[in-house]
């Protein structure tokens, strides 16, 4: 149970408070609900590369890092399809210079050129180092306009190409900044060794002055369903053939989207999983397989993902795949399988509570979805998924015509 | 009164960390268990430690493989058995085989401690490393080790550790395919009984149950002999410049670095500083310079690496191609600054706090706390270790800084690979 309070400032800041006095720290995290899917499609990436920017300094404090770092603190980002999140963890006597910190660039960045110069060179050497120089490291930006053809997941975080990041201009990261960075569109938890009142105190004093953006209305067109079965297939200088099969699922935010999570977990989490057991242990047609579910807010991804053992064609591979999945579909489940991947689940949620920072990015996340109670909803509404809603899933979605395969081959060396 | 918001508000430094520790007691047949008891979830990590490593294995690959093994079958139980029984709970095992020692870990709720330990108990001392499921492991071991293959920053470091240590010494070695196919049951076996057996520990973090008599139980009556540690000769380290050249890639891998030494050096804390200005946080000078002023690569870092018998300093990072001359340079002057110019008063104020403040952020969990345990008990050390590190922190001086900078980055002694190309 993670205990909390919430405000929302005048501006429209929402706030909510988790307090533990266990560790005299602080965690501070501030979600920002703009990702990749609110992107132009001839300017992708400019999300992730706005999360570098906002490290460049701000209207009145030159260096975002230094300040920080010299009471003791930490700090990281992440930008995903759907969000942009910025945390802190600091000592809690310092709590004041996260609120500082955030506060001045949400006001305003500095917008200084050189900045924007140096960080476009540093996420297309980003791109390069996780996406270009790692083998299967482009799988994603495959996989993605495979799968969505018209919803903004088409294309990946990094950016769809190069040429997007080469191209921001200054007037681009000013309109982002003046559309997304508002008070009224951002969520800030505070977690920790703190006091309601003391981050309500806080809050007003740093976050209260900012003012209020234009609401924003996010107007994103939908992927229409799937209707015929799709196969892509790719080549590339790595060691393995590689398989991947995606399906489209029901939205994060949704009851279903958690029968589908169990789905993909007795499909393909741990070794006991149906594909793992039957198709590297016993059957030795892979060498690697797992599914799991991207956890998007718009419909996501089901996905299992393998690796071919040598000498196995894709042909055979799928069919095996394949087999297994008409299993689930027509003879459904077992009880101890279900029981099996909910104690799975039970687990995975308990030690997500164990860090601090943890608790106080999921608190933000459900939030964001609209239902911060969510965090401590959870365990229940998996406890009540039947064996016969999880067949009832695998027949609506594991089902060829709403699937995307890509077989990526080996280049014979 | 208006919000100055260009002045920083007030605050105030680390001085003291207060750390739950672990106790220790030993079961009848002197099997050591350490408890850090923190229970604020009910959660608990089940860690047995293992002698068998790199270290004593008779062959490359045998010590890796005896260890994933642990969970393939036992007299009990088929691979596929233990599997199901793990993951019907909810827990998670995860095998580690290290350098100097291994460790086998579950995960669990605090609900099925007991039959974990249970568990883990059969897993050591009932395994029969099957040879068909060492057949599979070994087939994913062989595919794995090609993609490694294929990583820039994977095989830097390999070349790397080999220079500083020689490619026929425990930390100079890594499992290779050539190694694989020799490796069966009855040679891991013999392993077992042998080197897996003897001298283990049990570490237990997080909600521990009060009650651990099934610990003795499961622990406490086998007794095994110790064998006599293996001697291993370390060559001396080949310095200079080792390029591999690999004309597909778009960036190299770089690292740089030479020996340095273990924990129980008098010079370890203050190089762990020295090396924290250097590379060691976002904010170090060698990421102010190469990423954050001239954009040649996504990050650089250095870090001081202690072994149990020796250790190693090591700057790393990927950048393109085209910069690679450009950035070793800039090293190389950012060493000589190290050596040359005092470090700036508000300079080593940041380093002290943001030290300070990791420390305590990195006790943030009971598993994390077990790890500061880790981290003195099997160098010899104890938690004065960290109150050293925290005074160390607040007294050493710039001119110490540049003492130590000169006594150890002195560049004919550093081994350099560079995995991509110099253009």
């Amino acid at each position: 149970m993670i205990q909390f309070e919430e405000f929302t400032l005048a501006n429209g800041l929402q706030v909510f408070v988790h307090e533990d006095h266990s560790l005299p720290m602080a965690a501070v995290n501030l979600l920002y609900k703009v990702g990749s899917r609110d992107e132009r499609e001839d300017k992708t990436g400019f999300a992730h590369l706005f999360e570098h920017l906002m490290f460049g300094g701000s209207k009145h404090i030159p260096s975002y890092d230094e300040p920080l770092q010299k009471v003791g603190g930490e700090n990281n980002a992440f930008t995903s399809p759907d969000i942009t999140n910025y945390y802190i963890t600091l000592p809690s006597s310092n709590l004041e210079t996260a609120f500082w910190l955030e506060s001045d660039r949400m006001l305003s960045l500095n917008f200084d050129p050189e900045v924007l110069e140096v960080q476009r060179k540093v996420v297309i050497e980003e791109f390069k180092q996780r996406y270009l120089n790692q083998p299967y490291g482009d799988v994603w930006l495959k996989l993605r306009p495979h799968c969505y053809k018209v919803h903004p997941y088409r294309w990946a975080t990094i950016g769809k190409d190069i040429s997007h990041i080469e191209q921001a201009t200054m007037e681009d990261v000013q309109s982002f900044f003046f559309t997304f960075y508002r008070p009224n569109n951002a969520i800030l938890v505070v977690a920790g060794d703190v006091t309601l009142d003391q981050v309500k105190a806080l809050s007003e004093k740093w976050f209260g002055p900012i003012e209020a953006g234009k609401a924003y209305k996010r107007n994103i067109l939908q992927e229409p369903v799937q209707t015929e079965a799709r196969l892509l297939e790719v080549e590339a200088n790595v060691p393995l053939n590689a398989f991947y099969k995606a399906f489209h699922m029901p939205a994060r935010g949704e009851n279903a989207y958690y029968t589908a999570d169990l789905l993909s977990d007795l499909l393909g989490r741990g070794k006991s999983s149906r594909l793992y057991d039957r198709l590297v242990k016993r059957d030795k047609v892979f060498n690697s397989i797992s599914a799991f579910v991207t956890g998007s807010i718009d419909p996501g991804l089901l996905m299992i993902n393998g690796n071919l053992n040598e000498g196995v064609d894709f042909a055979a591979a799928e069919k095996a795949v394949n087999e297994i999945l008409e299993e689930v579909i027509n003879q459904g489940i077992e009880e101890a399988e279900l029981s099996k991947v909910k104690n799975q689940a039970e687990a995975s949620l308990a030690f997500g509570e164990v860090e601090l920072l943890n608790r106080a990015m999921n608190l933000a996340y459900a939030a964001f979805l609209g239902n911060p109670d969510l965090i401590n909803q959870e365990a229940d509404i998996i406890e009540r998924i039947t064996a016969s809603e999880i067949q009832d899933m695998a027949r609506k979605i594991l089902v060829p015509s709403n699937c995307c395969t890509m077989y990526y081959h080996a280049k014979n060396k | 009164m208006a919000l100055d918001r260009s002045q920083a508000p007030l605050s105030a430094p680390v001085t003291s960390i207060d750390l739950v520790k672990a106790e220790s007691f030993i079961l009848t047949n002197g099997v050591p268990v350490h408890v850090v008891r923190v229970a604020h979830q009910p959660v608990v990590k089940i860690e047995l430690i293992l002698k068998a490593c790199k270290w004593n294995e008779p062959q490359n690959g045998v010590s890796y493989f005896a260890s994933k093994m642990l969970s393939e079958g036992t007299r009990k139980r088929t691979a596929a058995q233990i599997a199901d029984y793990i993951d019907g709970l909810g827990a998670f095992l995860d095998i580690s085989s290290g350098i100097d020692q291994s460790s086998v870990s579950i995960y669990c709720l605090t609900k099925h401690f007991h039959p974990m330990v249970e568990l883990l108990s059969e897993l050591l001392y009932d395994s029969v490393f099957p040879q068909a499921e060492l057949e599979i492991q070994k087939n994913i071991k062989t595919q794995s080790l090609k993609v490694d293959l294929e990583k820039n920053n994977v095989v830097a470091s390999k070349i790397f550790r080999e220079k500083l240590f020689g490619k026929n010494h425990p930390y100079g070695q890594t499992i290779a395919e050539k190694d694989i196919p020799s490796i069966n049951s009855p040679l891991l076996q013999y392993y077992h009984q042998f080197n897996m057996l003897p001298e283990i520990e049990l570490i237990l973090s997080g909600d521990v149950p009060s009650d651990l008599k099934s610990l003795q139980k499961c622990f406490g009556s086998k007794s095994s002999t110790r064998p006599t540690p293996p001697i291993h000769i370390m060559p001396d380290p080949q310095k200079g410049q080792f390029v591999e050249e690999r004309k597909e890639a778009v960036q190299s891998s770089l690292r740089i670095g030479c020996r340095m030494f273990t924990k129980r050096h008098p010079d370890y804390i203050p190089m762990m500083i020295v090396n924290e200005i250097l590379g060691g946080y976002f904010g170090s000078r060698l990421m102010k310079n190469i990423r954050e002023e001239k954009g040649f690569t996504y990050g650089i870092s250095s870090s001081v690496v202690s072994l149990k018998h020796q250790g190693y300093w090591i700057i790393g990072t990927d950048v393109k191609k085209e910069y690679t001359q450009q950035t070793l340079d800039e090293i190389y002057k950012e060493l000589h600054i190290l050596c040359t110019v005092p470090v700036p008063a508000d300079e080593l104020e940041t380093v002290r706090n943001y030290m300070a403040g990791s420390l305590l952020a990195s006790i943030n969990t009971p598993f994390a706390l077990a790890d500061k345990f880790k981290g003195v008990y099997f160098y010899g050390l104890n938690y004065k270790f960290y109150q050293d590190f925290l005074s160390t922190l607040y007294q050493i001086t710039p001119e110490d800084i540049m003492r130590y900078s000169q006594k150890y980055f002195v560049r004919e002694n550093l081994t350099e690979v560079i995995v991509g190309g110099m253009a």
